[in-house]
């Protein structure tokens, strides 16, 4: 199944404008570059403090135990991976991969200062060529990263491949508001709030105003359903947070 | 919002701030490292998974079938379980269900039991010594005033209900009373064996 926003093999989109397939890694490299050291009190500010129980939630659906092998993708400051990590215990692994290398660096410098040493690794992947053997985790999660990905089809395939049998990918990402009326003032917000939040926070509303064009462009829960269907994912499900604007999507190899 | 969530994030904040102002915290968790205890409190609509590493994470419902033991209980009861020896007790009463390791059950109870936290030294840290110590040096005075007023009114309304009003009866009344008793109860015992003693010599003469 190939991603709906894709125009066509040489384009593709970044955020409302049509960039080559090939440049928009960078570009969506250098968005991240300009956020990173601001990355988490950004969140914190844009979603008053909501990411993290969306966040909780994920960790809450995960099932992981003690011993297992947790893939944290697109992992960025580490949110996920620090709690991951006391979850899976000294005997288990927690991955945090991000294909950006500052915001990996700002991610390994905020775990280690907290203490998350031992069972996390460190690993600038790309999530369409993910570097690790078949059949490998127990666990991927992937947080607010797949909107970024240029080719989300190859991306899933390519958790899926790692993935052992009885594994499950969770990923969590905006998506589209149950409500009308939510979805105005979501808009309202999106696009002349947050701008002016990147503005005066992190001295960048261009990054920002990438962030809500990019949340359009995302495929609804629906569609990124079936995306995770076509790559061969099974007893796949949705569910809605804060009325639709997030949406956790779950997904099992067997 | 995700109010299971939120519930959890308050409940572990809570919980491992608690847990830090304990120094002895760290060893005290170190035999539950690792573990997974899960809660099903009749009061609430979640299941909750306590997770425990060098700190205590929370996980809200979550279909925990692999925890190292399984709780059900009401809130009622919760403070109790700080007490390792009533544990049996209330298994037996019906009031406490577990399912896996009893041990952990005990020694996540054992934890809350230890827990030893000097507050005066926890409210110095935000005060001044000086401040901390006048005010707890005063709460413990006042606190012992009131525990003083507090017998004192117990022994006035017991002598008004004794002495001067006797609307109850004087303990000693109680035990002469239960002593007269203990003694017609006798009486009427030796006499009915007395009259079946008699029953059966006229019935072996007839």
């Amino acid at each position: 199944m190939t991603d709906k926003t894709a125009v066509d093999n040489e384009q593709t989109h970044f955020g409302f404008k049509q960039v080559d397939k090939d440049r928009k890694a960078a570009m969506v490299a250098d968005v991240f570059h300009s956020v990173a050291a601001k990355y988490d009190v950004m969140n914190d500010l844009m979603s008053m403090g909501i990411h993290r129980l969306w966040k909780r939630f994920t960790i809450d659906c995960s099932g992981v135990r003690p011993g297992q092998t947790v893939l944290d993708l697109a992992g960025g400051t580490g949110d996920l991976t620090a709690k991951f990590s006391r979850l899976v215990g000294e005997k288990g692994t927690v991955v945090l991969a991000d294909i950006n290398d500052a915001m990996l660096k700002v991610g390994r410098e905020k775990l280690r200062n907290l203490g998350v040493v031992g069972n996390v690794q460190y690993v600038q992947a790309n999530a369409e060529e993910l570097p690790f053997p078949d059949n490998h985790f127990d666990l991927i999660t992937i947080a607010f990263g797949l909107r970024n990905v240029t080719d989300k089809d190859k991306a899933l395939a390519s958790m899926y491949r790692i993935l052992k049998p009885g594994g499950r990918l969770l990923v969590l990402e905006f998506s589209k508001p149950e409500h009308d009326w939510l979805n105005k003032v979501y808009d309202m917000y999106s696009f002349h709030i947050l701008p002016k939040m990147g503005q005066l926070v992190a001295n960048d509303a261009e990054s920002y105003q990438y962030l809500a064009e990019s949340i359009r462009m995302h495929p609804d829960q629906e569609t990124l359903k079936g995306m995770m269907e076509a790559v061969g994912f099974e007893q796949t499900s949705y569910h809605n947070l804060t009325g639709g604007i997030v949406a956790l999507h779950r997904g099992f190899k067997f | 919002m995700p109010t299971a969530q939120l519930f959890g994030a308050g409940l572990e904040q809570a919980v491992n701030r608690l847990l830090a102002l304990d120094p002895d915290t760290p060893q005290a968790l170190r035999p539950l490292q690792g573990k997974r205890l899960s809660l099903d409190v009749r009061e609430l609509p979640w299941r909750i998974t306590l997770a425990f590493s060098d700190r205590v994470d929370v996980q809200m419902g979550n279909d925990d079938s692999d925890a190292d033991a399984s709780v059900t209980l009401s809130l009622a009861i919760a403070p109790t379980l700080r007490d390792n020896r009533q544990l049996t007790q209330l298994i037996k009463a019906g009031e406490l269900s577990v399912e896996g390791d009893l041990q952990v059950v005990q020694q996540v109870s054992q934890l809350a039991r230890e827990l030893d936290i000097d507050w005066e030294e926890v409210v110095a840290r935000h005060t001044g010594d000086v401040v901390a110590h006048t005010v707890f040096r005063q709460a413990r005075q006042v606190g012992q005033r009131i525990q003083e007023g507090v017998q004192r009114w117990q022994r006035t309304i017991s002598n008004a209900a004794l002495e001067e009003k006797p609307v109850a009866a004087h303990p000693l009344a109680v035990a002469h009373f239960s002593d007269q008793v203990d003694c017609l109860r006798s009486d009427s015992e030796r006499l009915a064996a007395r009259l079946a003693q008699l029953e059966n010599q006229l019935n072996d003469k007839a």
